[in-house]
């Protein structure tokens, strides 16, 4: 977990190695051509944004591959232009990604309910995740997608509602709507398994 | 605003994110209506539904990382440092320490098989392991137990993941204790280790000559009734599925390898009033902890390894948290050393102990804005 020090040798070679330099400077590597920084960028945010994709799609097949979509895009140039931070520029890019990948399937995404234990690592890292997150996730993915994803970039990425609306390519009013529907439905559920 | 006027969901998700109704303008709404307040926790709880479900996905594997740069044609994958995150996620005080006089019994727990493990013989039953592993702390009530253990927890983007290095030992015979801390967080201040312990009677926090300065002696002890780290006691608490893990050495020892949970709300449960109000004093919402614990054939737990999600009231992220802990016994009683009575403030409880801690850091820091040299 140590950082190592910075050796006084070429700043391209200490940069990847660097955990803090900052993202943007990541990007402005990337462009030119270095893979040291586009594999640093990746690894800090590749895996959260695999988790939010996993979870936005509901199928962890079609995240992986968006998630090497994304990072594809990065690689071949798409453009960052400072107006936002680049967490966001990747999940807007991830999310665009998502919906190319989509209509070229032709079908509807499946909405199955996810079998974390075949997911995990082992049988036995699965164990925890069942006994207490197995039914949150699943009142998650019972929401309709675009459901999902709102609430998701909102709290799980922790994004502002105009955020959310330049990365979805929607007006902040359409984000406040499907917030509220799935605020809606939620409630519904939890009252409908407080009756039963 | 009036009472009329609710507060609407963007500023009630923006009260979630940001943990701030007060700089909303919000505090005092919120504080009078009751439909504001209910509203508010729908969206807590459905942010945590998000938060727990974007954290419990499992990682990719390896291959993901290898798909990724074999596109890109780009260079081998090489091991490096995990980065770290800014701000400095900063939300553990000297409180956190006192905190894990709890969370240190579930951690420092050793599970005893009395089965056959290794032997050849028919693989026991799950309800065979669960019961020995709940009864098991009473099988190694005469050993001294020694452990190290080194505890992550990390956070999503944007925070600064912090380890915990402790060691120390316990005797279950005597209920004394020795556990030495220390918390590394990259690029934040060295903080020096810190020792608490036990003559069985009393915990006696690390002695700080500056607690004069608010009048107490350098030296706080509370009673010991909530056992020591080294106990045992919260196994009672294991339940299934039991997985099996199969066979490994452990610092040279052949181990067999279960997995378990260990429930938090029933280990709270077994926790005396005055130490139950401290884990509502911090009110961090746990998850089960997950247990893989590796035992060697005398069923000693020569292993545990912990994880666990953590939610704490002042941060909007979900933390993940893990331990690895290593553990020996001995024969040989434990002796601690206990500083002298006379410097000693006793205080009934540990809660009592946390706002002395409490009233000392906010005299440091009154010091501190006033830029003067507080004395005790």
């Amino acid at each position: 977990m140590a950082s190592k020090e910075r050796a006084g040798g070429g700043e391209e070679t200490s940069l990847s190695e660097d955990p803090g330099v900052a993202d943007a400077s990541l990007v402005a590597h990337i462009g030119p051509g270095d893979r040291e920084s586009l594999e640093m960028l990746y690894r800090r945010h590749g895996p959260s944004l695999l988790a939010l994709l996993t979870r936005i799609l509901d199928d962890p097949q079609m995240a992986e591959e968006v998630v090497q979509d994304t990072f594809m895009a990065v690689w071949n140039g798409a453009r960052f232009d400072g107006r936002s931070r680049v967490r966001t520029w990747l999940v807007a890019i991830a999310i665009r990604q998502a919906g190319s990948r989509r209509r070229r399937r032709r079908f509807p995404l499946a909405s199955h309910t996810p079998d974390l234990a075949s997911e995990a690592p082992g049988p036995e890292d699965a164990a925890v995740v069942r006994l207490d997150v197995d039914r949150l996730v699943r009142e998650i993915s019972q929401l309709t997608r675009f459901q999902r994803e709102v609430v998701l970039l909102a709290f799980a990425e922790q994004l502002t509602h105009p955020e959310i609306a330049e990365v979805l390519g929607v007006r902040v009013g359409t984000v406040k709507s499907r917030l509220h529907g799935a605020k809606t439905a939620l409630k519904r559920n939890w009252e409908q398994g407080e009756t039963e | 605003m009036t009472s009329i006027e609710h507060l609407d969901d963007e500023t009630l998700i923006t009260i979630i994110i940001t943990n701030d109704a007060a700089s909303r303008g919000a505090a005092f709404h919120i504080d009078q209506c009751s439909i504001c307040r209910h509203e508010l926790e729908v969206w807590r709880r459905i942010s945590d539904l998000a938060q727990v479900s974007v954290a419990s996905v499992p990682p990719a594997g390896a291959e993901l990382d290898e798909q990724v740069f074999g596109l890109l044609g780009g260079p081998e994958r090489q091991d490096a440092a995990l980065p770290t995150r800014r701000p400095v996620f900063r939300y553990l005080d000297r409180r956190r320490r006192a905190r894990w006089l709890i969370s240190v019994p579930l951690a420092v727990v050793a599970i005893i098989l009395a089965v056959t493990i290794g032997s050849g013989s028919t693989a026991p039953s799950d309800a065979l392991v669960l019961a020995t592993i709940r009864n098991s702390p009473a099988a190694a009530a005469t050993l001294t137990h020694h452990f190290t253990s080194e505890t992550v927890l990390r956070a999503p983007p944007g925070y600064v993941a912090i380890e915990y290095h402790d060691h120390g030992a316990d005797s279950p015979h005597s209920n004394a204790f020795e556990i030495t801390s220390t918390e590394i967080e990259p690029d934040g201040p060295r903080i020096n280790p810190t020792t608490i312990v036990s003559d069985g009677s009393f915990v006696y926090l690390p002695c700080e000559p500056g607690w004069r300065s608010i009048g107490q002696k350098p030296c706080v002890a509370y009673p010991a009734q909530g056992g020591a780290p080294g106990s045992l006691a919260d196994l009672r608490t294991a339940h299934g599925p039991v997985v099996r893990l199969g066979e490994r050495k452990v610092d040279g020892v052949e181990t067999t390898g279960y997995g378990v949970a260990v429930s938090v709300s029933a280990m709270v449960d077994t926790l005396i009033p005055s130490e139950r109000s401290l884990s509502e004093y911090d009110n961090a919402t746990l998850s089960d902890v997950h247990m893989k614990v590796w035992s060697d054939s005398r069923g000693l737990a020569r292993e545990l390894d912990l994880t666990w999600l953590e939610r704490q009231p002042n941060l909007p992220a979900l933390l993940h948290g893990s331990e690895t802990e290593q553990l020996s016994y001995s024969k040989a009683p434990l002796r601690v050393s206990v500083p002298n009575r006379s410097t000693v403030t006793f205080v009934p409880n540990v809660t009592a102990a946390i706002n002395l801690e409490n009233q000392y850091q906010n005299e440091l820091s009154a010091c501190s804005r006033m830029h003067t040299v507080c004395n005790g």
